[in-house]
């Protein structure tokens, strides 16, 4: 891992800014999903978790995926399948001893079990339905390229923020259709369904969130740092880099954009006067011509 | 949002784009461009006149419409004629006041004439030769300014379907094409129609002695894979960077005023104000009012609260980049219907009071002349009794004056001095109607401000805001781009209107 004072500037200068931190997003939403661990290795690590730890998991319900809390308890064999499981409870016991129903959890049925991030201790309802949450889960699957996405998506994380304008991140997000076509099948899905932008109609399980360019500094002041902010447009680095800037940061600057000379001039400012930068030469992939790309590292190693 | 394909389209001119330099002679231009250089030269010490620094400032415009629209030099759209009755009244006053400079102007009169009679203008042949060679491509002539859009429109687009003649703005909304052609040298346009083509094969047609090369200058200092710059064919090696000519895309403000004020028939009553004339984002212009403490409603997104953002700020301290917020739809002062309103029933007779005495005060200005009004005022005591006060007390916009006593001088003067009391209690309703409605229109307007989105207004630079009340029509903030150095005086019915250059009527 990168540590905290590590910051990477990716400036990317392109004709039209039209998708392209939309794009940026999924791109990093893909690269921070975990990838490697199976269905085993997620069991195992579960097994290991201290009884009492507060979960979050999600299951089909009547044709929905819902969203529901557990607490752990340990792991045990299946009393009747003789496999080994993991014991979840999921409702209050109540003051006379009746309820708290508990389940196992056979290890393919782990995949959508997480541990609830930022929760101590998890309160159970007498009874519990669950929350619906809307995942487009094959799609996903085929876009992150991961077995248990379940896993991921069980808790909300702001993996990445979008820095601009609100309204048009929405229909960008909302309205491009990616479809791929596998040897199992096609799957389709929107932009937003990978990059699970908080309060767009993403349920729960949100990867990432949008600030408005238009917002002060001082609001941001006690926010919550992203693993990387993506700035879309000029002024929306010109405004907020200093406040919002994240371990991680693409700035895209649109070519036609009136602030786009002045926000240039102050990349190539820090380019030349901090002397802890490094520079990439080259990536591994190929850069579309109509794009100018510069890298920029200060302190850390790569991931 | 532009859709996958413009998109896609846009990064492929990106990609492609290839500038080619057409350097083309015109003897009888480069003579006046040598003359500018000389005559700039020989006034330098009296540039403080303002004679010879507008007259100046004309003759580098001429030369800058020369080569910015490519016309036959005898269009109309030159006004060559008016340049040369300039020279000549120039000439009358130059004679006795700066003998020194009748070698030039003689020279001037002989340049003008021989450029008059120029049967051709290069760059359009130029462009006429080519033109068959382009039948199947898509077409853009891209010229400096838009005001000579509709000049040479009709001389090209009826003849050839696949053309369009725009303006930068024109060509940067969207639409690709397969060529662009531009009539002025590159510095003459902005730099994201050459950051940011939306066309594959570029042609720069300029005169030979003007650089005319576009220097992409916003480029990363450490690019992984270099820079986007277009490729380039043509040379412009005898070119030697003297650009004395006003580039066109600089605004023409006594040429905008003078055409705008041109249109007659609307003065009768009007009283002449001192005028700022502001260029607003989208080619739009509007004389804001410019005297005293004139005011206008501004956003300036600089600041840090939303209620700081808002504020009523002179028209003397206006600037580049902060956005005034101008009435466009539904008359020209929203205060007056939500004043009306907040009057009710009693809005029709006091209005008709209140402009019963005003068009009384403006007859006795007329009859009298307004110093003999002024001098009448101060023997009756008015001690701010000035033309400038007098004229602003003609005006609609104002209610009363500051205090009673002048008020009833004033009363006294038009023959009502019985009438004084309930007049002034009449415009002091008015008043107290006009401050409710202001802080109402204050309130809505910060409502959607709340809303608006600012990185929006920030990015198009424009921005409507429609209040949902009887008569409530529309605001528009509009970016202030540039303000005119000079004042002008202009009726008082062409305030805070909002219009485009080249408009032949005003948007009312």
């Amino acid at each position: 891992m990168r540590p905290d004072d590590a910051k990477t500037l990716v400036a990317v200068s392109v004709p039209v800014r039209d998708y392209v931190a939309v794009f940026s997003a999924a791109g990093s939403i893909k690269a921070l999903a975990k990838k490697g661990e199976t269905i085993q290795e997620h069991f195992n690590k579960l097994c290991e978790l201290p009884s009492g730890t507060s979960l979050i998991y999600i299951a089909k319900s009547k044709g929905k995926m819902v969203k529901k809390t557990g607490i752990f308890l340990e792991k045990k064999m299946h009393p009747y399948l003789q496999k080994p499981a993991i014991l979840i409870q999921l409702e209050k016991i109540q003051s006379n001893g009746s309820g708290g129903l508990s389940k196992y959890f056979l290890p393919e049925e782990c995949t959508g079990v997480s541990v609830a991030e930022g929760q101590a201790s998890a309160k159970l309802p007498k009874k519990q339905i669950g929350r619906t949450i809307d995942i487009n889960t094959p799609f996903i699957s085929c876009f992150w390229d991961l077995n248990n996405v379940e896993s991921v998506l069980a808790s909300n994380k702001e993996k990445c923020r979008l820095i601009g304008i609100r309204n048009q991140f929405a229909e960008e997000l909302q309205t491009t259709k990616l479809r791929f076509r596998l040897d199992d099948g096609t799957y389709s899905g929107t932009l937003q369904d990978i990059v699970r932008v908080r309060g767009l109609s993403c349920g729960c399980g949100y990867q990432s969130d949008i600030i408005p360019s238009s917002c002060i500094q001082e609001e941001l002041e006690n926010d919550k740092m992203a693993r990387i902010s993506i700035f879309d447009g000029a002024k929306a680095y010109l405004r907020l880099f200093p406040a919002a800037s994240s371990p991680v940061n693409i700035v895209i600057l649109d070519r036609s954009d009136r602030s786009y000379g002045e926000a240039v001039e102050q990349i190539n400012s820090l380019a030349i006067s901090e002397a802890n930068y490094r520079y990439l030469s080259e990536v591994p992939f190929s850069v579309p011509q109509a794009v100018s790309l510069m890298i920029m590292e200060r302190g850390g190693s790569d991931e | 949002m532009n859709s996958i394909e413009v998109v896609d389209r846009i990064y492929n001119c990106s990609e492609r784009c290839r500038l080619c330099y057409h350097l083309v002679e015109w003897p009888e231009l480069k003579k006046l461009s040598l003359w500018i250089r000389d005559f700039a030269r020989c006034v330098k010490e009296y540039l403080d006149d303002p004679e010879v620094g507008s007259f100046l400032r004309e003759i580098k415009s001429y030369g800058g419409k020369l080569v910015a629209a490519p016309l036959p030099p005898s269009h109309p759209f030159y006004e060559a004629e008016r340049v040369r009755c300039l020279t000549k009244s120039f000439a009358s006053v130059s004679r006795y006041a700066y003998p020194v400079l009748n070698k030039n102007i003689a020279d001037l009169i002989g340049i003008l004439q021989g450029l008059e009679e120029t049967s051709e203008n290069p760059i359009f042949q130029n462009i006429l030769r080519e033109l068959p060679a382009w039948k199947t491509e898509r077409i853009a002539i891209v010229l400096a300014n838009r005001r000579a859009v509709s000049a040479v429109a009709p001389l090209i687009e009826d003849r050839y379907k696949n053309i369009s003649v725009m303006s930068e703005t024109g060509i940067m909304r969207g639409e690709t094409f397969d060529r662009a052609v531009f009539t002025a040298p590159a510095s003459w346009y902005s730099d994201a129609v050459f950051d940011s083509p939306r066309f594959i094969g570029g042609d720069i047609i300029c005169v030979n002695w003007i650089r005319s090369k576009w220097q992409g200058k916003n480029q990363f200092v450490r690019p992984i894979n270099g820079c986007f710059l277009s490729e380039t064919c043509g040379e412009d090696e005898k070119a030697d960077d003297e650009d004395v000519f006003t580039a066109y895309r600089a605004v023409d403000w006594s040429g905008i005023s003078r055409s705008m004020l041109s249109n007659e028939g609307k003065e009768k009553h009007a009283q002449m104000v001192a005028a700022t004339l502001v260029c607003l984002e989208g080619d739009n212009y509007v004389f804001l009012e410019n005297e005293g403490n004139s005011k206008v409603l501004s956003i300036d997104c600089s600041r840090k609260s939303r209620a700081e953002m808002v504020q009523k700020m002179l028209v003397s301290d206006l600037k580049p980049d902060i956005h005034v917020v101008l009435r466009t739809e539904g008359g020209s002062d929203l205060l007056i219907p939500l004043a009306d309103r907040v009057l009710g029933e009693r809005a029709l007779d006091a209005r008709h009071l209140q402009k019963e005495w005003k068009m009384r005060l403006r007859n006795k200005v007329a009859s009298m002349g307004a110093q003999a009004v002024v001098d009448q005022l101060k023997l009756y005591g008015v001690k701010h009794a000035t033309s400038q006060n007098l004229r602003y007390w003609t005006l609609d916009t104002s209610i009363r004056t500051k205090e009673y006593s002048s008020f009833e001088a004033l009363m006294t003067l038009i023959g009502h001095r019985e009438d004084a009391a309930a007049l002034w209690e009449n415009a002091r309703m008015i008043d107290q109607a006009h401050r409710v409605a202001g802080r109402y229109l204050r309130l809505m307007l910060l409502e959607q401000i709340k809303k608006a989105d600012f990185e929006e207004l920030e990015r198009t630079g424009q921005m409507d805001f429609t209040f949902q009340v009887e008569g409530g029509g529309r605001l528009t903030a509009f970016r202030v781009k540039a303000i005119s150095p000079d004042i002008f005086e202009v009726p008082d019915n062409r305030i805070s209107h909002v219009f485009e250059e080249g408009e032949s009527t005003w948007r009312e």
